[in-house]
């Protein structure tokens, strides 16, 4: 039994190897038989043509962003362009293309060592290297063209495999270490506030008497303007002329601007009354803190920490709260 | 883009709203006023003794051209 099937199989074999040399002559119409007709170019020496040969030349190129292949076919004489769709077509699409404009051309991909290419390969993966191209016996060598769009799929090694580990455990336990950190970052801030609140007080008396005295500071700078003005308008109306007068107030105001210029040779700020008033309210701030015992470079530290803590939480808040991704750290200004 | 009034002002912040105003010191002429006038009359007092002093030692004394014609 086994062995008549067996028989059967072969039988039916080599009847199915043999029927496609039958069927080429008797299944072909009229018009295949003209085509068939005509000399197959490739086997003919050159000498024997009458009409000029195609430019035995296969190209492939991008032409805006479409692939296109451009072949000659053996029966028309004729280069034809076949435009390509890598990610879709495969290469027994691709032969089925060219024998269905040309049915006298049989062709067959090679790869550049003769190997023959599965006709299920995509184009896509056949375009990672150079190939051949066999249309009736004739070789043409393609190179694949440069590509438009890189696709970021890549072979796939252990290096993928621990990415995709990777992503795994992330997906599994980031929400839990966000929780994590928040809670750590809310105790944190609660240890800052603690140790803050004292020093905002003492900070807070600090900036009001220093902010007195500056102000006592522009105060005065009117009352010596006002004696200026006064002295020099009876010196000049009651006492003395302006004939006299006049070169002591040049002189005086000369003295004044030489005082502005001295003023930026020792502090290197221009002498800008908001600027010179600010100065005035540090100098007082920190002769108060030193005489408080107020530790001002702590201050500072802590109001920094709790800055950045309170940022942290801000990005927090996406993924616990509101199920987005973290947001980058941003660059302080 | 600032309104076309404000592009040289600085009144309006960077959308066109409008700053907030400055510090006011209250009854502000007022406290001018009661530091300026004091210490101008004291000024011309101390310019008075100034000139009575220059006078008294004889270090600058005016000449008396009251009457120009």
């Amino acid at each position: 039994m086994a062995s008549v099937r067996i028989v059967g199989k072969v039988t039916a074999r080599l009847l199915g190897s043999v029927q496609p040399l039958h069927c080429g002559v008797r299944h072909t119409t009229l018009l295949h038989q003209i085509q068939h007709r005509q000399p197959s170019l490739g086997k003919r020496p050159a000498l024997f043509f009458s009409t000029l040969a195609p430019s035995g030349d296969v190209s492939l190129k991008y032409k805006y962003g479409r692939l296109v292949l451009e072949a000659p076919l053996p029966s028309r004489n004729e280069k034809c362009l076949f435009f390509l769709r890598p990610m879709l077509m495969s290469v027994g699409d691709l032969i089925d293309d060219l024998q269905r404009e040309d049915p006298g051309a049989t062709a067959s991909v090679l790869s550049t060592d003769g190997e023959r290419v599965a006709n299920t390969t995509l184009i896509d993966a056949l375009l990672d290297k150079d190939f051949q191209l066999v249309i009736n016996d004739a070789v043409y060598n393609v190179s694949s063209p440069e590509k438009v769009c890189t696709s970021s799929e890549h072979a796939r090694d252990l290096e993928d495999m621990k990415h995709v580990v990777h992503l795994l455990h992330t997906a599994l336990h980031q929400p839990e270490h966000h929780l994590l950190k928040e809670r750590q970052l809310l105790e944190k801030l609660d240890n800052l506030q603690q140790e803050l609140s004292p020093m905002e007080k003492m900070k807070a008396q600090l900036s009001r008497s220093a902010e007195f005295h500056a102000s006592r500071s522009l105060w005065t700078g009117m009352a010596v303007l006002s004696v200026q003005g006064g002295a020099l308008a009876w010196l000049t109306w009651w006492v003395y002329s302006w004939d006299v007068m006049e070169p002591v107030t040049y002189f005086i105001t000369y003295a004044t601007s030489m005082g502005a210029f001295a003023y930026y040779v020792l502090t290197k700020q221009d002498y800008i009354y908001p600027d010179a008033k600010d100065r005035q309210f540090l100098r007082y701030f920190y002769k108060g803190a030193s005489k408080k015992k107020f530790n001002v470079t702590k201050y500072n530290e802590l109001k920094d920490e709790l800055a950045q803590v309170e940022d942290d939480l801000k990005r927090l808040k996406y993924p616990t709260q509101l199920q987005l991704p973290l947001e980058h750290i941003q660059p302080k200004p | 883009q600032l309104p076309p009034a404000a592009t040289h002002m600085n009144c309006c912040c960077f959308y066109g709203g409008l700053c907030d105003t400055g510090d006011q010191t209250p009854f502000g002429l007022f406290r001018i006023a009661l530091v300026v006038v004091p210490f101008l009359y004291v000024g011309t007092q101390i310019s008075k003794s100034f000139a009575a002093l220059l006078e008294e030692h004889d270090i600058f004394v005016p000449e008396d051209d009251d009457d120009d014609d």
